[in-house]
């Protein structure tokens, strides 16, 4: 895949995650859209690339949101890495393993945002919205990755035998 | 053999990483990046209005053909005709949408002549949201070129909403009082009580600081008091669904709920010529209907 085009399709999706789907919040919560990529993605073509949509996604998501700069980044790396960990374990990657490290996902991306937060000065609330909001916001990824997940997947298969520059 | 190509990768990778990680503690710890942020908010705010424009549009969609499912069950033909109709009349209906709230934006503007806003040039679109459900603060598309500035408080036709901190060239960003970082000094309508609502992501916002020795009624409405200087008097906040009153504390809690429906907040007024009164004064405002 070009660098650039990487770079478009990953900014598309973090356009798609702050505009559109805000807009279509069920119960207060709407889906992580980059963050399900991300997951997917180190599914199914390891950690190394999963790292380099997770900064270059991370940098999006924070040049487009308001907070300190870098609480994305951080958070989709963990993300990404810890995924990865998960495709080591299984031969193949399957849907439900998607799901399964698509949970853990959210609830690390979750924690480690509420951490950041919290270190500098967010309100001692912040805690309770993370144990309200991250079960309804697991479901919520969960449906997207089973749009993601296929699309994803037939694109691994278009690019699988070519290699980021930094790969 | 096999071992070679094996480190040569993690050489390749895991310096990558920690400079990242370097990069990302090193920036955490500098304030807010602003020129990057706007230079991205200019490039970006018209996309980002595309896109909210259609999502409101597909939850508008959303809401017609839950309507519509119902109306199968009475009647097969004309739910058909329903859909047929929805869909042609989709971006008209839209349009007419936006006519009433615009309407009603400007009633409110009548109705409190004391204030002056900026927006389209005078109302605001929400065109983005965070990326977190975490965080509750969104983006609206006019900024410092129409006369934004920080601090600015941020309302509707029904009531506050925020109050903007930070503004870049095309947009600015409002954080929501339903943001467990917010807090606003606020009275009850009918017995004057103090208090200060803050905000809870994901749950109700709260009435807190409440005296134990007063009763607290459900159904009381809930008003900016003016005090502290960031919002005028006597804006509605919300209404008092359920009071929570423990002997131990000191003092008693409410859960409020807000007057403005925030899952569905499309256009916002912001209050540019504010300024914080030397002394609070009670005004009577007309009372909106709490969002259900």
């Amino acid at each position: 895949m070009m660098p650039y085009l990487l770079f478009l399709a990953l900014g598309l999706a973090s356009l798609l995650q702050i505009a559109l789907f805000p807009a279509l919040r069920i119960g207060g919560v709407y889906p992580n859209l980059v963050l399900v990529m991300v997951v997917a993605w180190a599914l199914l073509r390891g950690v190394r690339s999963a790292l380099i949509w997770a900064v270059i996604a991370g940098a999006w998501l924070d040049l487009l949101s308001g907070g300190w700069f870098g609480v994305y980044t951080l958070g989709l790396m963990a993300v990404a890495a810890l995924a990865g960990l998960g495709r080591r374990t299984v031969y193949r990657p399957t849907l439900l393993l998607a799901w399964a490290m698509l949970a853990i996902a959210t609830t690390l991306q979750n924690g480690i945002q509420v951490a950041l937060l919290w270190l500098n000065g967010a309100s001692p609330l912040l805690n309770q919205a993370f144990l309200r909001l991250t079960p309804r916001e697991i479901l919520y990824n969960g449906l997207v990755m089973l749009l993601a997940y296929p699309v994803l997947t037939w694109i691994e298969r278009k690019t699988g035998h070519e290699r980021l520059p930094l790969e | 053999m096999l071992q070679r190509p094996r480190n040569r990768r993690r050489i390749r990778w895991w310096p990558v990483i920690i400079a990242a990680l370097i990069v990302a503690v090193v920036l955490l710890n500098l304030q807010p990046i602003d020129a990057p942020r706007d230079l991205t908010a200019r490039l970006t705010v018209p996309v980002q209005r595309l896109l909210r424009q259609l999502g409101n549009q597909v939850r508008g969609a959303t809401d017609v053909v839950g309507d519509a499912t119902s109306l199968v069950e009475r009647n097969a033909e004309l739910e058909k005709q329903l859909a047929q109709l929805t869909v042609e009349n989709l971006r008209l209906k839209e349009t007419e949408a936006e006519n009433v709230r615009l309407r009603n934006l400007l009633q409110f503007r009548d109705t409190n002549p004391n204030f002056t806003y900026k927006g389209g040039q005078i109302v605001g679109r929400v065109v983005a949201s965070e990326p977190t459900n975490l965080v509750q603060s969104i983006l609206i598309d006019i900024g410092a070129k129409n006369g934004i500035e920080p601090g600015m408080p941020v309302v509707t036709e029904l009531g506050l909403v925020g109050r903007v901190t930070a503004v870049y060239s095309n947009a600015a960003r409002v954080l929501l009082i339903t943001d467990s970082a917010s807090s606003v000094n606020t009275m009850l309508q009918n017995s004057r009580l103090r208090g200060m609502v803050r905000g809870r992501t994901g749950q109700r916002p709260i009435m807190d600081y409440l005296p134990q020795d007063q009763p607290i009624l459900v159904g009381d409405i809930v008003l900016t008091s003016g005090e502290g200087g960031n919002f005028p008097v006597g804006i509605p906040v919300g209404q008092i669904i359920e009071v929570e009153q423990n002997d131990v504390e000191m003092f008693q809690r409410a859960v409020v709920r807000t007057t403005v429906n925030f899952d569905t907040l499309e256009t916002v007024l912001v209050v540019t010529n504010f300024v914080a009164p030397a002394e609070t004064l009670d005004v009577p405002t007309p009372l909106p209907t709490p969002a259900p």
